[in-house]
Formats: structure tokens, C-alpha cells, sequence
């Protein structure tokens, strides 16, 4: 329905362009006063005429709220809607004049809103924009990466026509915040990166003001993620070097968080060389880090596209590729005989038990291998002979923790002969050399005589060898070793032979003792001796 | 009676007996974007009359008398003759104003009166509100849920000429629009869901004053899944040593406290998968441990939040395993030990789910067969002698508290010479043939002995002795039989040869113990292995 204002006049029209300040015209609006009168010309007395007819403007008006086509005198003003009206004050019993101000829209003129900038923005409702701003910003940050925001507000007139105010808003923000070209130059390249953007929006159903709102973010620019570092080193009071790096990975490119999981392995495996970096420059003189990692951690959100890690590095001897090897080397010296114990334990690295528990054997092979040289070093000074053999050993397996306990024992003790086989032999010796045969006799009141009987005692030597060794060597084997060394010590004399013999053998323990008594004559005697 | 206009306020005529004031009229649409009511001023100039000063001071007296009390009804009568009529009328009418003009207050006095109206029948909206307000703001956040806020606010005004009702007004203005009903769908976030949305909070502020009123609800919407609440958790790993652990943290966040809708909603969620697609992620392994480690609970009901844990690995080790060191030592003789000691643990469930499964584990662990790979490969000793079956000592110990099952056992290689022996020690005494030989001394020959080789020998001794425990589940009789036989398959073994005699064969059995000491002697021509 129109609004039809007929015999007024057209006070003042105001036309008013509408520009967004780089220059384009997207609507013009028309403030029209018209001013008309109220005739009740036969009237005499009394108001009724006169304010039954102001009544019949106000219905007029009421009834056609919002834009309507506007008539004025019969030509058409556009789509307008009436702001206000007034009657004046008056003895209101013939004539009464009232104002009314009214708004009418025309649409601009945007045939300079082209070009790389503008391209596929949605104009075809502009002339009835209330309002509207954007706004958009670029930050390059300092380590590298860029944070965006990109505001839009806009409110479109309600009640033109079957203008749905909040749809055209979002017609026009969805062309907005898609694909043109910004005009960036920090990185033009920006809307080539299709990564998540974080989107707010207003609507506000009474007043149809819209606002809406795009951020972006991200760090260093890796392609199509973003990862940021910092490596800390530092040397600890055991003269470890222990390099960390932690780490911030978040996906750029849709999905993101996909993105940001296939970066863990490209850039954890980049720490060393980091971490390594920082050391050698630092503390170029001490050892170089160990490429196995001492320990690893990620926490994954993949909800705020965020992965943090951890990496730390270390060179500590006990860190070795594939496992950790402590150990302690000990060397005393009781009673003449120097010990030297090394023990130890290997912990195999692993993703399980099983493939840590290989790795702890594998390691222990290695450790095993050296452990006689280590040893061995260590019998000098206070702690000679140097001559060594292993005396014993002991080595555990977890294969659950994936873990070998080693504990062995060197010793320079002289009954030890050998690493295998016989490997214990201990000599005793005793000897019961032949002694003059004295008759004594006792004269009253004298004193004992002794009468030398020319003759002499037999000697006895007895040798016993106690041996022990592997459970390879044969009882035969115990007894040729010990008659070997029972032979050798066969006294000087005449008629040497056997007096006694035997042997005793455990069975379970795998030890000989073996016992042998020479006896002998000897006619000539050593003179050191009295007598 | 004579013909006039009239206007009453309050249902006086207001103005009598002084002459009735012209009136415009001005009307004001109130747009919200747009009409949403209209404003109407009228404006009374008149002029009071007087021939005094106290004549002028007694009329304007009596008309701010009679415009005291707003929100009255303004109405204009015309009168012919003695009948009247409404002419206009305009209910809950405020007075802005009344002004009188500078003047001698003598004679005349004009005036100007000011009064607002909303109309009742003029608002498209709400009547009673005014700049009204109903905002949806959608903020995505960074955790890919979506934070929605519905803000509804106004400024009312009085609709009734009573006791004011203009708090009423707001109230049942602002309730009315409550909830997602007017929800309108954003254009740019994807995945929302208006039937998952979850009301955190709601928050009203009213200054009953001044007359402003608003309602704050604010929803939170999953944009990852659909269902009731949001569920946001980290996966944290960690690896470098030994078993990768996976780690789930997260919350689970109903609305309105419905825990029992929190707790579905967490039920539903797959924790283990979530934890095995974090974990191939990293590793592009698919060997986690379905069973989780631990799980970890906090519920807050009034909040309706669910804090959760679960942490996981990726042992390769079944559901319930054995946990155990096997020792190995030796000295100098080949006389190897061997020892295993381990807890047998049951992976997820309660304690005493544990302690039944472990106990049912550990009945079938075979301890031997764990050491006996480890004692293979310790010693040279190790290939000659196998490690003996039979324990030395074994122990299980069961702890209902932590719902373990404590293994150990000792073993060494000492020789099992009867499946029926249970330890079997003995020792060889051998005295072998010698030579006999006279011996005389010469006299004055100072040590010289006549010593002459009798030409014969002596038979070799052969003893061998020890302690034997018998099996027990083997009869003593037989034990003791076995026994002998075990010592004369040693002496088989080290003595070989005719002629020989047994000398004495002595076993001493205790039936407390099941020990056999046993002494067996034998004599024989050979020489007992040392040629003397």
C-alpha cells in the first residue's frame, strides 16, 4: 500500500550520498518535509472535524508502518517511511496544519567497486545498509608467524519490501570472509593458507545488527603447519650435558590437527641436530650428546590444534645406543689379595619388553666383553701382582623390565690358576724332616746323658693339593693337575716313595682334594740345625 | 449551559475555570531498525488569567495540582448544549513537563504543558519495551567447541496507571524470549547443532530504578561430535626409554546437573580407540594395549563435569603377566645357582579381580623353564651339567591388597642321579693301591734305612658318602633303593675293574625328614685313578 499524501507541500528534500570513504557511493537516502492542512471549512464550532481527520492521517500512518511507496501530490518518492509527524497547535475548528518527515532510500552507484579487492563481495542490497564497518589486520609476529583478525559489522534496513535483514547480512559477510584478495602486504599469500579460522557472530533478531568476526593464527610458517623450539642446554654438577628441546606443533592447513600429528616425527627428529647445536656452541670441549633421546613426551590436543614435546638429550656415559649402562668398579686389598669387583646393570631401550630386553642383552654382550679389560686395569699399584682371574660372577635377567644385573669379581688370589678349566689350585706343604735318633739316659745325681744312636728318623713330606674348575674338567683331570703338582714336590733323599695316598672328590661341587706323603731317608743333614 | 471543549486529566476537567489550552499533537515512530511502537507528545499551551498576582499563584497552584499524578488519562470533550462527547484520549500519560512563561504573573500567565504517551495499540513489539534487544553471539573457540551467549535486555516502561509494572513489563518480555527457540543458525561456523546445545549458566541484572533489565544465557555446543555436552580431552605420550605410555586427560562438561547425561555421554566415548589413533598417529603402530592401565574419576554433580583419566601402553605382555629377575652365579667350580623371583600382575579391574587372575596365572607359571634358557647360556658348566628341576627352596606369597602373586624359587646344577632323589650329595674318599715296601734302619749309618719294594700293592679304598632327601611323593623304601643306586652308579663310574669287594654299606634313613646319610665302602685291586 502506498502512502498517498495528496494537496501538500514539498517543504525541503535533503539528498544525502552515502559513500564508504575510499570512494564508493552504495546508497543515497532523501529527507523529504512535506507540509498539509486539515479542512473542515463548514465547521463553526468544536474541534471534531478537525481531529477526526488528524486521526484519519495517524491511521493512515499507522497502518503503513515501514517503507512504502511514497506519493506525493501523485509522483512516486521511492520507498519511504514517515519518521515523524506533527500537528500544530491550534483553535482546530476549520483547519489544522501538520509536518511530517519522511525517509526515502536510493540506491548508489558502485561502478568503481571492482577489481582484484572487491571482486565477488555481494552489493545487491548495499542501498539499504544501515550500517556497516570492516575491518582487517595482519600482525607478523616476532618469531615468524602471522595472527589475523578480520571484522565485519553490519546492520541492513528492516521492512523494505521482503528484505530478510539478517539473511542479506550473512550473504554479505559469507562473501567477505572467502577467498579475495585482501591487499596484504606483509603476505599476500595469506588467503592461499586454508587453514581453520575461528569465527564469532552476532545477530541481534530485534535491531538485525549483525557483526562477525575471523581470526587466524599461527607461528613460524612451515608449509602446512607452524612449529616453534626452544632449546635449553645446560651442564649439571656431574659435568652432564643435558640439551631439551620443547617443542609447540599446530597444524596450519585443514584439518589442522592432522596436520600438526604428521609434523611430530619431521620435527622431533630434527631435535638432535638443535639440541646438539646449541651444545656444541656452548660447551664445544665436553662429549657430544647422544643421539637416543633420554626421554620423549607429547601432549596432543587435538581439539585446540595444539601439540607440545618435549625431547632431552644428554651425553652421560651410561647412555649408550640402545641402552643405559651403569656400573661401578671397586678394588681392595685384604690380607695380600687384591679384589676387583665390577657391577652393573644394562636397561635396553624399547617400545616393549620384548624389543627393550634385546636391547639389554645386546648391550650386556658389549659390556660383558670388557669387563676383564676393566678389571684388569685396576690391579696396579698397592694392588699388584697384576696377574688376575676371574674368581666369580653373577648375572641377573628381567626380561619384563627389560633390564641385565651383572656383578663379577677379579681377584689376584694365588690359588687362582686360570679363567677356565682347572681354575683353583691350593698347595699344602708339610714337611717332617729326619731327625738324629738319641738314646738318653738319666744318671743319679748327674744329669741326662744322650748317647747318638748314628741313625736318623725317616723324612715325610706331605702334599696336598685341594683343586676346583669348571664342570667341564673330569675327575681325572682334578687328579693329573694335582699329582702334576704332587710330583713336583717330591723331597731330596734316598728311597723316596710313596707313604700314603688319597683323594676325596664332591661330586656336586666339582672339587678334588688330594692328599700324598713322601717318605724318605736322608744321610746327610742340614748344618744350620743344632745337633 | 454553553458550548466548549474540555480536556480532563485524571477525570477533572484541569484546566476549569480557566480557558482551555490549544493542543498539538506530535508523532514519533520508534524504529528498532524497524517500527517497533510509536511515542506521542502533546503539548496544552494555554494562558491562566488573573486580575492579581495571588489570583494567578491560585490557578497555576491548581493546575500542577491537578497534573501531579502521571500516568492518568488525557481526554477532550467537545460540549454542545448539554450534551458531550470524547473527543480524543490518551491513557498512561506521563508529564514531561509544565512551564510557565517569565511574566508578571499579573493579568495572564502563559503556560506550556508537556505530556508523552506510548500507545498501547501502536507497538508492533512488545508494548511496555522499550530498545529491546535479543542478541545470539556465536564465538567458536579455539577447542572446536562453540560458545554461544543469548543476550536480551530492554528498558521497559509503566503500563499501568496503578502501582507501577514496568519491571512486569521486562520480565515477561525477556522470559518470553528465553531458550533456543529464536535461534537463528550462523552462517560462517559450521557443525552446530542447536539440539546439543548445553545452558552453562544464566545470569539476569535489573536495576529496578531506572528500569533496565536483562537476561544472559549462556549455551556451550560440541562442534565435534553431537550428543549431550562437550567432552575435550589431551592425549599425552611419552617414550624414549621403554614402553610408550598413552595418557587420556579430559573433561567432560554436561549442563543443567545432569550427571547421569554426563556420564552417558563419557560411556559412549571410545577411550581406547581415542588412545590408539593418538598413539599410531605418532608411532604408525597399532600394538596398544587395549586394556587400560589405570582410570581415574572426579565427578562434580552440581557442575555436571566429568574429569577422566585413562592411561594406557603399549606393553606387548598379556592380561595378566610375570614380572620376574633370574639370578645366576658361580665361583670357581662350576657350581652354579639359580634363582627366580618375580610378581605375577593382572592388567585392569579391581584388586580382587586382580588377585584371582594372578593366582590362576601363577598356578601355571613353570619356573624352571623361565630359568632355564637364562642358565643355559650362563656358563661353560652350563652345557655339562643340566640345571637340576628339583628347587631348592620356592615360595609364592599372595597380597590381597595389591592383588599380586609373589613367585621365587632357587635352583642349582648339583647332579639329579634319580628322578626320585630329591637332593643327592656324596663324596668320593678313595685311597689308591700303593706300593708296600719293609723298611729297617742300618746302624752307624746315620739315616740310612734297608728300604726293600715288597712287590705288591695295596687294594684300593674306595668310600663314597653322603646325604640323599627322598622325593615325597616317592615311598621311603624306594627312596633308600634308589639311593643305593645312585652310589653305586657312582662308583661304577669312577672305579672300574675286577676283584672287587664291598666292604660295608650302611644307609641311615629318618622318616621326619626323608634323609638318607648313607656310607658304603669297597675295596679293588686297580689304583683307583692315580698311578702310584
Amino acid at each position: 500500500m502506498a502512502l498517498n499524501f495528496p494537496n501538500v507541500s514539498v517543504l525541503g528534500l535533503t539528498q544525502n550520498a552515502r559513500f564508504f570513504d575510499a570512494g564508493f557511493l552504495f546508497s543515497s537516502t532523501r529527507r523529504l518535509t512535506v507540509a498539509g492542512v486539515l479542512l473542515d471549512l463548514t465547521n463553526s464550532f468544536g474541534i471534531t472535524g478537525i481531529w477526526t481527520g488528524q486521526e484519519g492521517v495517524l491511521a493512515t500512518i499507522r497502518n503503513n508502518p515501514n517503507y512504502q511507496p511514497l506519493v506525493l501530490n501523485g509522483v512516486n518518492f521511492g520507498s519511504g517511511r514517515i519518521e515523524s509527524i506533527t500537528f500544530d497547535p491550534g483553535i482546530d475548528v476549520r483547519t489544522k496544519t501538520y509536518q511530517a518527515n519522511i525517509t526515502v532510500f536510493d540506491s548508489g552507484n558502485l561502478f568503481n567497486f571492482t577489481g582484484e579487492y572487491y571482486s565477488g563481495i555481494n552489493t545487491s542490497n548495499f542501498q539499504y545498509l544501515q550500517s556497516f564497518n570492516e575491518t582487517y589486520s595482519f600482525d607478523k609476529k616476532l618469531n615468524g608467524g602471522y595472527s589475523y583478525t578480520h571484522d565485519a559489522s553490519m546492520q541492513f534496513t528492516s521492512g523494505v519490501g521482503s528484505l530478510y535483514s539478517i539473511g542479506a547480512a550473512q550473504a554479505v559477510a559469507r562473501t567477505l570472509f572467502t577467498g579475495s584478495n585482501l591487499g596484504f602486504a606483509f603476505y599476500p599469500g595469506y588467503t592461499d593458507k586454508q587453514g581453520k579460522r575461528y569465527v564469532s557472530e552476532m545477530y541481534n533478531l530485534i535491531s538485525n545488527e549483525c557483526a562477525f568476526r575471523e581470526t587466524f593464527d599461527f607461528d613460524n610458517d612451515n608449509g602446512n603447519y607452524s612449529a616453534t623450539q626452544t632449546v635449553s642446554v645446560q651442564l649439571d654438577e656431574q659435568g652432564i650435558v643435558i640439551a631439551t628441546e620443547n617443542g609447540n606443533i599446530r597444524g596450519i592447513e585443514n584439518p589442522n590437527y592432522q596436520k600438526a600429528l604428521s609434523a611430530i616425527g619431521v620435527e622431533m627428529t630434527g631435535s638432535y641436530y638443535r639440541c646438539s647445536g646449541a651444545v656444541s656452541y656452548y660447551f664445544p670441549t665436553g662429549a657430544l650428546l647422544l643421539t637416543s633421546p633420554v626421554a620423549q613426551g607429547r601432549s596432543i590436543d587435538i581439539f585446540n590444534n595444539n601439540i607440545n614435546y618435549i625431547v632431552s638429550f644428554n651425553n652421560a656415559l651410561n647412555n649408550k645406543t640402545g641402552y643405559f649402562w651403569d656400573y661401578t668398579l671397586e678394588v681392595s686389598k685384604q690380607e695380600g689379595v687384591s679384589t676387583v669387583s665390577e657391577q652393573g646393570a644394562v636397561i635396553g631401550r624399547g617400545e616393549n619388553s620384548t624389543i627393550s630386553f634385546q636391547q639389554a642383552q645386546a648391550g650386556f654382550g658389549l659390556v660383558q666383553a670388557g669387563i676383564a679389560g676393566r678389571c684388569g686395569a685396576l690391579f696396579t699399584g698397592p694392588y699388584i701382582p697384576t696377574t688376575n682371574y676371574l674368581a666369580s660372577k653373577q648375572q641377573s635377567y628381567s626380561p619384563v623390565k627389560g633390564q641385565v644385573s651383572y656383578s663379577y669379581q677379579y681377584s689376584n688370589d694365588p690359588t687362582l690358576i686360570a679363567n677356565a678349566g682347572v681354575r683353583r689350585k691350593n698347595v699344602t706343604i708339610e714337611d717332617n724332616d729326619p731327625v738324629y735318633i738319641y738314646n738318653q739316659l738319666g744318671i743319679l745325681n748327674y744329669a741326662t746323658i744322650l748317647q747318638q744312636d748314628r741313625q736318623a728318623t725317616e723324612g715325610a713330606q706331605t702334599v696336598s693339593v685341594a683343586v676346583e674348575g669348571d664342570k667341564t674338567v673330569s675327575l681325572s683331570t682334578f687328579l693329573s693337575s694335582a699329582m702334576s703338582t704332587i710330583n713336583s714336590n717330591q723331597p731330596a733323599g734316598t728311597d723316596v716313595r710313596v707313604g700314603n695316598a688319597s683323594y676325596t672328590y664332591d661330586v656336586n661341587q666339582n672339587a678334588a682334594n688330594v692328599s700324598l706323603t713322601w717318605l724318605y731317608n736322608r744321610v746327610t743333614f742340614p748344618t744350620s740345625y743344632p745337633g | 449551559m454553553s458550548d466548549w471543549v474540555y480536556i480532563n486529566y485524571n477525570g477533572v476537567d484541569a484546566f476549569a475555570p480557566q480557558p482551555t489550552p490549544f493542543i498539538s499533537l506530535d508523532e514519533q515512530g520508534i524504529y528498532v531498525n524497524e517500527l517497533w511502537g510509536r511515542a506521542e507528545t502533546m503539548t496544552l499551551q494555554g494562558q491562566l488569567t488573573g486580575c492579581t498576582y495571588n489570583d494567578i499563584v491560585a490557578a497555576q497552584s491548581r493546575l500542577l495540582s491537578r497534573f501531579e499524578k502521571p500516568f492518568q488519562s488525557l481526554e477532550v470533550y467537545q460540549q454542545t448544549g448539554n450534551v458531550s462527547w470524547k473527543v480524543f484520549q490518551k491513557d498512561l500519560v506521563e508529564i514531561t513537563s509544565i512551564q510557565f512563561e517569565q511574566s508578571r504573573w499579573i493579568g495572564v500567565l502563559p503556560y506550556t504543558i508537556s505530556l508523552t504517551c506510548y500507545p498501547s495499540g501502536l507497538f508492533s513489539g512488545a508494548y511496555g519495551i522499550l530498545n529491546p534487544s535479543d542478541t545470539w553471539s556465536f564465538n567458536e573457540q579455539q577447542n572446536m567447541a562453540l560458545d554461544v551467549t543469548h543476550t536480551i535486555s530492554c528498558q521497559p516502561f509503566n503500563t499501568s496507571s496503578g502501582p507501577s509494572n514496568a519491571l512486569d513489563n521486562a520480565r515477561n518480555w525477556a522470559f518470553g524470549r528465553t531458550g533456543i527457540q529464536s535461534l537463528i543458525s550462523p552462517i560462517l561456523i559450521s557443525g552446530v547443532s542447536p539440539d546439543n546445545f548445553c545452558l552453562l549458566t544464566q545470569q539476569e541484572s535489573i536495576d529496578r530504578f531506572n528500569g533496565t533489565y536483562s537476561l544472559v544465557e549462556n549455551y556451550t555446543n560440541d562442534l565435534t561430535r553431537s550428543g549431550y555436552g562437550v567432552i575435550r580431552y589431551t592425549t599425552d605420550i611419552t617414550s624414549g626409554n621403554n614402553l610408550i605410555s598413552v595418557t587420556l586427560n579430559g573433561t567432560a562438561q554436561g549442563c543443567n546437573r545432569n550427571i547421569t547425561g554426563t556420564r552417558y555421554a563419557l560411556a559412549q566415548l571410545d577411550k581406547t580407540a581415542i588412545a590408539a589413533n593418538a598413539y599410531q598417529s605418532v608411532f604408525a603402530r597399532n600394538d596398544l594395549n587395549p586394556i587400560p592401565l589405570s582410570q581415574s574419576i572426579n565427578e562434580n554433580p552440581f557442575t555436571a563435569s566429568i574429569d577422566f583419566s585413562y592411561s594406557f601402553d603399549n606393553s606387548n605382555l598379556p592380561a595378566t603377566w610375570f614380572d620376574y629377575t633370574v639370578d645366576c652365579s658361580v665361583g670357581t667350580n662350576g657350581f652354579i645357582t639359580t634363582s627366580i623371583q618375580g610378581t605375577v600382575f593382572a592388567r585392569g579391574g579391581d584388586t580382587s579381580s586382580k588377585l584371582a587372575r594372578a593366582k590362576a596365572y601363577a598356578s601355571g607359571v613353570n619356573l624352571y623353564d623361565l630359568c632355564l634358557p637364562f642358565y643355559n647360556g650362563f656358563d661353560v658348566s652350563s652345557s655339562v651339567v643340566p640345571l637340576n628341576p628339583v628347587p631348592i627352596n620356592i615360595s609364592q606369597t599372595n597380597s590381597e591388597v595389591d592383588g599380586t602373586v609373589s613367585l621365587a624359587t632357587t635352583y642349582n646344577n648339583s647332579r639329579q642321579f634319580s628322578s626320585l632323589l630329591d637332593r643327592f650329595e656324596a663324596n668320593i674318599n678313595v685311597s689308591p693301591a700303593r706300593p708296600v715296601y719293609s723298611t729297617e734302619p742300618i746302624l752307624d749309618t746315620n739315616g740310612l734305612y734297608s728300604v726293600v719294594n715288597l712287590g705288591y700293592k695295596t687294594r684300593t679304598s674306595v668310600a663314597i658318602n653322603g646325604s640323599a632327601i627322598i622325593n615325597r611323593n616317592v615311598s621311603s623304601s624306594a627312596g633308600v633303593a634308589a639311593v643305593r643306586s645312585a652310589a653305586y652308579s657312582l662308583f661304577t663310574q669312577y672305579i672300574a675293574g675286577g676283584g672287587i669287594v664291598t666292604q660295608s654299606i650302611m644307609t641311615t634313613s629318618r622318616t621326619d625328614e626323608r634323609v638318607v646319610s648313607f656310607d658304603f665302602q669297597w675295596t679293588c685291586p686297580g689304583n683307583g685313578g692315580i698311578s702310584l
